[in-house]
């Protein structure tokens, strides 16, 4: 065996990037658990791709066959109803794990210098995550496929000036149909692979910057530990875990997650008595309902998507790293969370009075502690400064001053 | 379990537990559970319960004249059905076809009067066409008798036998013997 | 300070809010909440008033009658259920769409994924057929979906004696159950299957963890 590596590695240099980036890669020896979770996107990124392509051998993107074939894959095909139940609870999987992610980000001030390029090709991966995901849902073909994918895509209607073109374009038809589905198929099969391209990109960002710590300040080499065999038995047990609570919902409630309507094929002229997207999308859809105007709206939604990149830019504290020597950076950060949560639960209600109020604060809440960020952040410095500093904190900015990057030695 | 250099700075000796037992086994269990993961998908690429339900057909004889062949599909292959006049099946059993694969008629056959097999030239895979001898396979020139026997190559065997039952006189079904 | 376990907890509650905003919708005290047994015996008494009477004028397009072998009935039993129908047909209703929309107006809803088609499952199904109520006007309505076009199939509404009541009530019960199986027929292999696979995670995961704290402490502190 070590003869066919030798051959290899004289071609190509596996043994050493296996050592360089895999084995002795320097790790902060302090990560908590909550640096488990990209490591677990990973996992299930190739859980999908896997459940999605065998899902594919049976399933047929045709209006008057899809629900029909969806139905035959839970029914006749060997195992069929395990592998649909794996891709639609790892959807949902997904979306928590990345929420997590992302949460921990937030929190450590993970998107800081030099991680900016990091947080950002994380912003595309979200993007294209949610394009997937909104496209895979219509594949069933169920009466909350069709009616969730013919509300969104009336919302391009919103451009000005040729926003009924676009709607038709998107669709490749008057109303969302055959042609839709057809496309949103190919492109469904398509992202996950564009995914995994922009993964390699924040991987190798990942690898030249190397990890963040909650500490939330640079340590020195001594404070690295290799990758293997630290964390990659500490990823693996988290996995475990992971698997535990997905396996769960996979074979005692699969249908958790799935909406009872989405159990009746599509029927375009009916509308179910409640449209709900899932729940990872409830947040954003409550933030669109709360605007009255479409295409403010629209822009309110997008921009809440979007508003992430803008971090590395909003906070202005020197600071270094998140949360920990940051109370009012702190504060901010749960609150938002809580915002998100009941932005949520509002996105599940119909629109009556109460739920238009409380939605229409959240969302004023949501962008507020976005807006806020720049003057809070550098009023909590000016704090914090008067108050005295830990000696860690002051030699960290000190040596940021100087050197004019956090680059870790 | 290997260890790198740069251990040496910061890890204890390794463990005077040279075995690694509980590391070995831990591997030992993960690999049972990713081989049992495999097999739900390796299996779901094997034909459904719908296409195994389809895996006989009924076919009604009383049409087929004498003299004359019947081409069903069954399991997505063609069936010759032929229904054998006397002097042919008294010519078929008197021979055992060719050197290439002689074989008697009466093991071809349940009932003398009906041929039943995979209408498929054993070299390739065409369509032989009928012709009063026989078979002639159009593709690269084989020929069979009329016990579906090879006369002539390239094709190796004679047209392969499938099972199949009588289920009254005028009733077979393909599939189950 | 807010602990993982407090973060953990949100989400959960968050997954609550999802379920109890899909109840908000129901219809309180009209859903009936005694337990709707599922076995062998079950659901073939459903299969059977299913057969007599709701294909009448319901389809159940994704049973195929050699399904049934996976209630308990015999390759005889499916023989006589079909009758001039294939083992590999589906089972239709004996109206056409014409017909059914002479009679309601619109064809009829396929029943094989009802129960899973309906927040409240099977208890929505066992509820709806024995909500019929006669008023007192002599119209009939059903309490728990009342623009529904089905009549009261039953005879519910209009049954006075007790012990006919209650083998309605079971038939009832009955029909919910086997459209329970029609709508997730691998219920019990999936449960069963879920057992094993969480034995097995268990023990893996305990595994892996020993692994980790074993690794871990060979770290100088």
């Amino acid at each position: 065996m070590s003869k066919v590596i030798q051959w290899i590695d004289q071609r190509f240099p596996l043994s050493s990037f296996v050592k360089h980036d895999l084995v002795e890669y320097p790790t902060p020896r302090n990560l908590s658990y909550w640096w488990n979770f990209g490591f677990l996107a990973g996992f299930v990124l190739v859980l999908q791709i896997i459940t999605g392509i065998f899902l594919a051998m049976h399933y047929k993107p045709d209006a008057s066959l899809a629900f029909d074939s969806v139905d035959h894959i839970m029914r006749e095909v060997n195992y069929g109803w395990l592998i649909r139940y794996m891709h639609a609870v790892g959807a949902s999987a997904f979306f928590a794990v990345i929420y997590i992610h992302m949460a921990r980000t937030l929190y450590y001030g993970s998107y800081r210098a030099p991680r900016e390029l990091m947080w950002w090709t994380g912003q595309a991966l979200l993007l294209a995550l949610m394009a997937t995901a909104f496209m895979g849902y219509l594949l069933p073909w169920g009466q909350m496929s069709f009616w969730g994918a013919q509300v969104i895509t009336s919302l391009f209607g919103a451009t000005p000036f040729i926003g009924d073109e676009i709607v038709i374009w998107l669709r490749g038809d008057f109303a969302v149909g055959d042609a839709t589905l057809t496309r949103f198929f190919a492109l469904h099969y398509l992202f996950p692979f564009i995914i995994c391209a922009i993964v390699i990109i924040h991987l190798i960002a990942l690898h030249h910057v190397k990890s963040s710590n909650p500490s939330g300040i640079n340590l020195t080499a001594k404070d690295n530990i290799p990758f293997h065999p630290y964390f990659t038995v500490k990823d693996l047990f988290g996995l475990g875990v992971f698997l535990i609570i997905y396996s769960y919902f996979v074979f005692f409630n699969p249908e958790f997650f799935i909406e009872a309507e989405n159990n009746q094929p599509a029927n375009p002229l009916q509308t179910p008595p409640h449209i709900v997207p899932e729940w990872y999308f409830l947040p954003f859809y409550a933030i669109l309902r709360s605007v009255p105007d479409l295409l403010g709206g629209v822009i309110a939604m997008g921009l809440s998507v979007m508003i992430f990149a803008a971090m590395p830019f909003l906070d202005r504290s020197k600071i270094p790293g998140g949360a920990k020597y940051r109370p009012i950076y702190r504060a901010m950060f749960y609150i938002f969370i809580i915002d998100v949560v009941v932005l949520g639960y509002v996105g599940t209600q119909p629109l009556t009075d109460l739920w238009v109020i409380v939605g229409q604060i959240a969302t004023v809440i949501y962008f507020a502690a976005f807006a806020l960020l720049p003057f809070l952040s550098k009023y909590e410095e000016k704090q914090l400064r008067k108050k005295g500093l830990p000696p860690v904190v002051e030699e960290l900015i000190r040596c940021e001053e100087q050197c004019g990057c956090t680059e870790p030695k | 379990m290997t260890t790198s250099k740069s251990d040496s700075k910061i890890d204890l000796p390794e463990a005077p537990d040279r075995r690694q037992f509980i590391e070995k086994a831990t591997c030992a269990v993960a690999g049972v559970g990713i081989a049992a993961v495999a097999w739900p998908f390796i299996s779901s690429m094997n034909p459904a319960d719908d296409v195994l339900s389809q895996s006989t057909l009924e076919v009604d004889l009383s049409q087929i004249k004498t003299g004359e062949v019947k081409t069903v599909e069954w399991q997505g292959k063609p069936v010759f059905i032929f229904h054998r006049e006397p002097s042919q099946i008294s010519a078929m059993q008197s021979s055992t076809g060719s050197d290439i694969d002689p074989q008697p008629d009466e093991a071809r056959v349940q009932k003398p009067e009906w041929l039943v097999v995979i209408g498929l030239c054993t070299h390739l895979g065409c369509v032989p066409t009928k012709k009063a001898e026989g078979w002639f396979c159009p593709c690269h020139g084989s020929r069979y008798d009329n016990s579906g026997r090879v006369l002539r190559g390239p094709a190796p065997k004679n047209l392969y036998l499938l099972p199949y039952q009588f289920v009254s006189t005028d009733k077979l079904l393909l599939g189950k013997a | 300070m807010i602990k993982k376990s407090h973060i953990r907890l949100i989400l959960l509650l968050t997954c609550c809010f999802q379920i109890g905003s899909s109840w908000a919708g129901s219809q309180g005290s009209v859903l009936r909440e005694d337990d709707i047994e599922h076995e062998p015996g079950n659901l073939q008494n459903g299969m059977r008033v299913v057969m007599n009477s709701c294909t009448l004028c319901h389809d159940l397009k994704y049973v195929k009658f050699r399904d049934l072998a996976g209630i308990g009935l015999s390759a005889e039993s499916i023989d006589k259920v079909r009758g001039v129908n294939k083992a590999n047909d589906p089972v239709l209703s004996k109206m056409n769409a014409e017909q059914m929309n002479a009679l309601f107006g619109m064809t009829t809803p396929d029943l094989s994924l009802m129960a899973k088609a309906r927040s409240d499952g099977a208890q929505y199904i066992y509820s709806l057929l024995l909500a019929y109520h006669e008023r007192r006007d002599g119209t009939v309505i059903n309490k728990l979906y009342p623009e529904i076009k089905m009549p009261d199939v039953l005879a519910y509404s209009i049954e006075s004696d007790e012990r006919m009541r209650l083998t309605m009530e079971q038939n009832a019960r009955d029909v919910a159950a086997f459209l329970a199986w029609t709508a997730d027929p691998k219920a019990e292999e999936r449960r069963t299957l879920g057992v094993y696979v969480m034995l097995y995670l268990f023990v893996l995961t305990y595994m892996l963890y020993l692994v980790k704290q074993k690794t871990w402490l060979r770290l100088k502190p």
